[in-house]
């Protein structure tokens, strides 16, 4: 990385806005090169005093007084709007309306909000699970080492109450590497480490009912896609472009 | 009423002035009762701050509309000199209100998303749901924005 590249995305760097490889490589070079060092010091530095300024404005006390009167004032009129001929008196309107909103969030908000979070989360796993095996040595990123998907597929019986497809694509640019167990929150997943040039595809199978796609999603910079089929929910994650990353998702689903 | 400090102080920066932000504060809340059925999960101080921003820029346009078609003069704010480097000490000793100063100096759309990240903590992403800008725009801001504020803040060091 050179002093150009540097300048360009020091500042995700200086937010914690990038993923580990390219902080490592911010790093390397701030150790490298004093004029880039100074200059970020210099944003440090600045962020510290903006930090110790104490340039947070807090809201004043009558403010939350004031607000929260006029958003019951207004609470009030919309039932009363909304209840027509009904008629609710004032101690009707503000024991239910509370009730009313309780309600709401407990059958409406919370599940959804609960999915989302759970969603979340696995996705969360997947990028976690995909760095891990970044981590370690080359030796962990997978437990059978080979191209040959007819090594790699009879490793997985027994060692899994079920056996992932593994569909090699050496032909299509998506050479296969080999294959690990892992967990992935609460699932027990094969782990198919595919080669794209010089980066790494993880695709994670577990067994799920469904046939479905999902929107692609991007977590810490790297791409992930989500599908289910043949019975199998399938995880690709990667720091490939997602165009590259779709089109593997293509082939697969194709097979 | 939760979020109130966050609002208050966006609203306060936005504006620059005590009762004006509590009328924009004021005015978010009511729209986030009144739309609350738009609220979609995730974030909820990010999504209020959506409405305080939003509120902010309609009270904009109703009280001080020169503001809103002011040009970012790039000649005018582009300050910046790349051969002084400010003393490092001296920036983490810039008082309250020379700091105060220069941040209210900054255009808008360089105040608001500076103020989100350094004060507000939030994420890229979360800036760029509130603000309503790419990723990248708010990294790009961020960049001027401080770059501004340093230039400032070494003129005005070296003008005293």
């Amino acid at each position: 990385m050179n002093c150009k590249d540097t300048e360009q995305i020091i500042h995700g760097y200086l937010d914690g806005e990038l993923d580990l490889v390219r902080s490592l490589e911010v790093e390397q070079h701030l150790k490298d090169c004093p004029v880039c060092a100074q200059a970020h010091r210099e944003k440090q530095s600045l962020r510290t005093a903006l930090s110790a300024g104490s340039l947070y404005f807090g809201a004043p006390k009558g403010l939350k007084t004031s607000v929260r009167s006029q958003v019951r004032q207004a609470a009030a009129t919309e039932s009363r709007a909304g209840s027509g001929r009904l008629r609710w008196n004032w101690t009707w309107s503000t024991i239910l309306a509370p009730l009313t909103a309780a309600a709401l969030v407990l059958f409406i908000a919370l599940p959804m909000l609960t999915r989302r979070v759970a969603e979340d989360n696995l996705l969360q796993a997947i990028v976690s699970a995909h760095l891990r095996s970044l981590m370690a040595d080359t030796t962990h990123l997978t437990d059978v080492a080979s191209s040959d998907q007819h090594t790699v597929k009879p490793w997985f019986a027994g060692k899994l109450p079920f056996v992932p497809a593994v569909t090699d694509l050496a032909a299509q640019g998506f050479p296969l590497a080999g294959g690990r167990l892992d967990y992935v929150g609460e699932h027990q997943a094969a782990a198919l480490v595919y080669q794209r040039r010089k980066h790494l595809i993880n695709l994670f199978i577990w067994p799920e009912q469904g046939d479905s796609r999902h929107e692609p999603k991007t977590r810490q910079g790297y791409n992930v896609i989500h599908w289910n089929q043949g019975g199998m929910a399938h995880w690709a994650v990667s720091d490939v472009s997602l165009a590259d990353l779709q089109e593997f998702q293509r082939l697969l689903s194709e097979k | 009423m939760p979020h109130m400090d966050a609002a208050y102080n966006l609203a306060h920066w936005l504006t620059r002035e005590d009762s004006d932000a509590q009328d924009v504060v004021q005015d978010a809340y009511l729209r986030a009762f009144k739309f609350f059925g738009g609220f979609r999960g995730g974030n909820s101080r990010a999504w209020l701050l959506r409405i305080v921003r939003n509120s902010f820029y309609d009270w904009l346009k109703q009280n001080r509309r020169e503001e809103v078609n002011e040009p970012f003069d790039e000649e005018l704010h582009d300050t910046v000199d790349e051969t002084s480097a400010p003393d490092a000490l001296l920036l983490e000793k810039a008082d309250h209100e020379r700091l105060y100063q220069a941040i209210a100096g900054l255009p808008v759309e360089f105040r608001e998303i500076l103020v989100l990240r350094e004060l507000e903590g939030l994420s890229y992403k979360e800036i760029s749901d509130v603000a309503g800008v790419p990723l990248g725009t708010v990294m790009s801001r961020l960049a001027r924005a401080r770059e501004h504020l340093r230039a400032l803040l070494v003129t005005r060091t070296e003008a005293k």
